[in-house]
């Protein structure tokens, strides 16, 4: 399925937007529980630490063994100021899972009467405030590693493992509940640790909400700003869209599309545009030239062909004619002979300026130009031996690159030209020479020649010299230079040093 | 003498029976074939002295007549017609075995002086090519026209029957340079310059030949004179 470019985009920035927050936010969410666990564990060992001086009394450390007791606080506070019991015994606490001491003692201590004990007060008042990491302290354990006694002060919640003898922060999971306890050493093997619910998830669950509503609402904002953002970019694309559909339905291809103000990449395209459009106009117009000119060259074929036609048709209805002598007779006939001659030129010559006319050689062999000359005018002078032809060509080559055929017709015909206009029993010279990688042939004669103003028009098919007969078809040079056009040269006429025509036709190796 | 028997293979039928008419009157006895396929079939059923093929006929290519001809050993000359613009397939037809070529429209008179040329040519051939002409040995060239093979360092230079003939004319005469119309008239047995390329375009093949065999430039064109085959 084709989608636009702008949902494409918005597609591609909204996953990036989303890998960013949701990224980012996880980032965060963890980043702060990982602190508030290290603040929580650094906070309990604090309270852990700040009870030492009064657990150390409690358990007569530092005291005559003999006089126990008579500073041990009877009762102590919860946080919601009930009484906490107190449990004082030579044995180790309970193993995990066996129930903690029961609430109270058998003899419930009077109320705490002083100052004394406020660090314990604080310790399970807990902080009250949200933004501290632990909640309230839930119990506080102690326990004297030399005598083995222990202390435990509040509830510990069934399930929850034997204190550690290792000074630590500690995190344990009781019914789907975090606790974090903290272990810190006081004086001579005391060891006391005070443990709290985890409050740290709750914390991270808050973020964690507003991480994802914060996405969210990032997404949103992403999705419309990118959405307005590219279709206000793709702007001139559309524009530049509605202006070449115009041209194909109005056919005009002389529209350009390329304007100020484009964006770099849509001017370029643009600017591509454009000159596709100039080559496709100028195509076109070739081909229309190249069809006008075919036209023309029917027409013109046409023209040429009815007059030798009319004049055979005539002759034959004379040799035909009971009225005709035998004299008569014989030169209707004859003239009726002459006449398919000429024809025959003619079509020759069509045909050979059709080829010639047919574009550029472009899988030309190798052909020695020398030895193709050294043919024509063999045949030349077969066909006028009373012409002297004088010819100048290298040892062996030039080499081109070319259609042998063709080739060997433009000298034939440079030849025969020379041998028709020239001199009767007059002098040709004829001179084959290589050319920047290619050839150059060069045949002149010591006839009239041709008036510069004329050269031009007797270049075209079916225009005669000033002084041609009517045995020449008035194609020669045309074709002369339709086929040095398909061996990428060209012909050009001057006046030769023999006092007639200088012809020139130069030959590209292709 | 008896008549020599032409068969003329058009598919035009005012071409091949003007052809008809006038050889005729030229004193041949005229066999006629409107396709490759039907002149294949008078090939092989009537004895004929020369053939009058044009390239274009409809069924078969002119070319594959020639080369059906030839690979059926048929030694007869074969005469290619071809419109001016039809080089490739004349040029193949050449390549294919045919001894020469007209292009239309003609004279009458081109023709039958053709025509006359090839069947001396034949004649004498036939009558003798196992006396008169041994082997020629030039180094590493061996022309033999009695087997019809010609090869360099044992390998077969695949030669038509007029290439055949056009090399064993120049290496009967090593070193001498043999000028155009010497060739033609020696080959082909032409009193008259064809106007065409037809002796270039058997010498360019013969040179192609000889130097897929791995032979040496020994085929020589001398500028103004002829061309020469260079002992090797």
């Amino acid at each position: 399925m084709r989608s636009s470019l702008s949902v494409r985009v918005t597609a591609g920035v909204l996953v990036v937007v989303a890998a960013v927050l949701i990224g980012g936010g996880f980032l965060i969410v963890n980043v702060t529980e990982q602190r508030d666990a290290r603040d929580a564990g650094g906070e309990l060992q604090r309270i852990a630490g700040n009870l030492t001086p009064w657990v150390a009394g409690t358990l007569g450390i530092g005291r005559p063994a003999n006089t126990p007791g008579d500073a041990v606080p009877s009762q102590l506070l919860d946080s919601h100021g009930q009484p906490v019991a107190v449990n004082t015994a030579q044995n180790p606490p309970p193993p995990p899972g066996q129930n903690a001491p029961p609430p109270g003692g058998q003899n419930p201590p009077p109320p705490l009467p002083d100052a004394g004990l406020q660090p314990l007060r604080d310790a399970f008042a807990g902080s009250g405030d949200t933004a501290s990491p632990v909640g309230q302290i839930a119990f506080v354990r102690a326990l004297n590693t030399q005598t083995g006694e222990h202390l435990i002060l509040g509830t510990v919640p069934p399930g929850f493992p034997a204190m550690s003898t290792r000074p630590g922060v500690s995190t344990t999971t009781i019914a789907g509940h975090q606790w974090r306890s903290a272990v810190v050493s006081g004086p001579a093997g005391l060891l006391i640790e005070a443990a709290a619910p985890e409050r740290i998830s709750a914390r991270a669950a808050s973020l964690r909400t507003t991480v994802i509503w914060t996405t969210l609402a990032g997404l949103a904002v992403a999705l419309v700003a990118t959405l307005l953002v590219t279709r206000r970019a793709l702007r001139p694309l559309k524009v530049l869209a509605r202006k070449t559909a115009r041209i194909s339905d109005a056919e005009d291809l002389g529209v350009r599309v390329q304007e100020p103000g484009q964006p770099t990449e849509v001017a370029a395209l643009a600017g591509e545009l454009d000159g596709m459009l100039a080559r496709l106009d100028s195509t076109i117009a070739a081909r229309e030239q190249a069809l006008l000119a075919a036209r023309r060259f029917a027409a013109d074929a046409g023209h040429e062909l009815r007059t030798p036609l009319q004049s055979i048709r005539s002759n034959l209805d004379i040799a035909r004619s009971s009225d005709a002598s035998p004299d008569e007779h014989q030169l209707a006939l004859d003239v009726a002979t002459q006449q398919s001659e000429r024809m025959n030129r003619l079509v020759d010559g069509l045909q050979g300026l059709a080829r010639g006319e047919a574009g550029l050689v472009r899988s030309g062999t190798q052909v020695d130009l020398g030895d193709i000359a050294d043919s024509a005018v063999y045949v030349t002078r077969t066909r006028h031996p009373d012409l002297s032809i004088d010819v100048d060509l290298p040892e062996s080559g030039p080499t081109v690159t070319g259609d042998g055929d063709g080739l060997w017709r433009v000298i034939e015909n440079l030849l025969e030209n020379a041998a028709r206009h020239g001199r009767p029993g007059g002098h040709i010279s004829m001179q084959v020479t290589p050319l920047n990688g290619g050839a150059e042939i060069l045949v002149d004669d010591d006839g009239p020649g041709i008036p510069p103003a004329e050269r031009e028009r007797v270049m075209r098919r079916f225009q005669r010299g000033p002084g041609a007969t009517a045995a020449g078809s008035g194609l020669g040079l045309a074709i002369v230079e339709a086929e040095a056009n398909r061996h990428g040269g060209k012909l050009s006429l001057g006046t030769s040093d023999l006092g007639g025509l200088h012809a020139r036709v130069s030959i590209q190796t292709l | 003498m008896t008549k020599a028997r032409v068969l003329v293979v058009d598919d035009d039928e005012v071409i091949v029976d003007s052809l008809r008419r006038g050889l005729e009157l030229e004193g041949y006895s005229v066999a006629t074939a409107k396709d490759g396929t039907h002149a294949l079939r008078v090939v092989e059923a009537d004895q004929l002295d020369a053939v009058v093929l044009d390239v274009g006929l409809p069924d078969l290519n002119g070319r594959i007549v020639a080369a059906r001809m030839r690979a059926s050993g048929l030694a007869t000359p074969i005469l290619i017609l071809s419109a001016l613009d039809q080089v490739d397939d004349r040029i193949a037809g050449l390549e294919a075995g045919a001894d020469d070529y007209l292009v239309k429209p003609f004279a009458m008179d081109e023709l039958t002086a053709r025509l006359r040329a090839l069947l001396r040519r034949a004649t004498y051939h036939s009558d003798h090519a196992t006396s008169v002409n041994p082997p020629v040995r030039l180094g590493p060239l061996l022309v033999d026209s009695h087997a019809a093979v010609a090869t360099w360092d044992g390998r077969d230079l695949g030669l038509t029957r007029r290439e055949l003939a056009l090399l064993e004319t120049l290496a009967r005469n090593p070193g001498v340079t043999l000028s155009r119309g010497r060739l033609l008239e020696l080959v082909w047995g032409y009193d008259f310059v064809p106007d065409s390329r037809a002796l270039d375009v058997f010498i360019s093949y013969l040179r192609r030949k000889l130097d897929t065999a791995g032979a040496p430039r020994i085929l020589v064109t001398v500028r103004g004179v002829g061309f020469v085959l260079r002992r090797p």
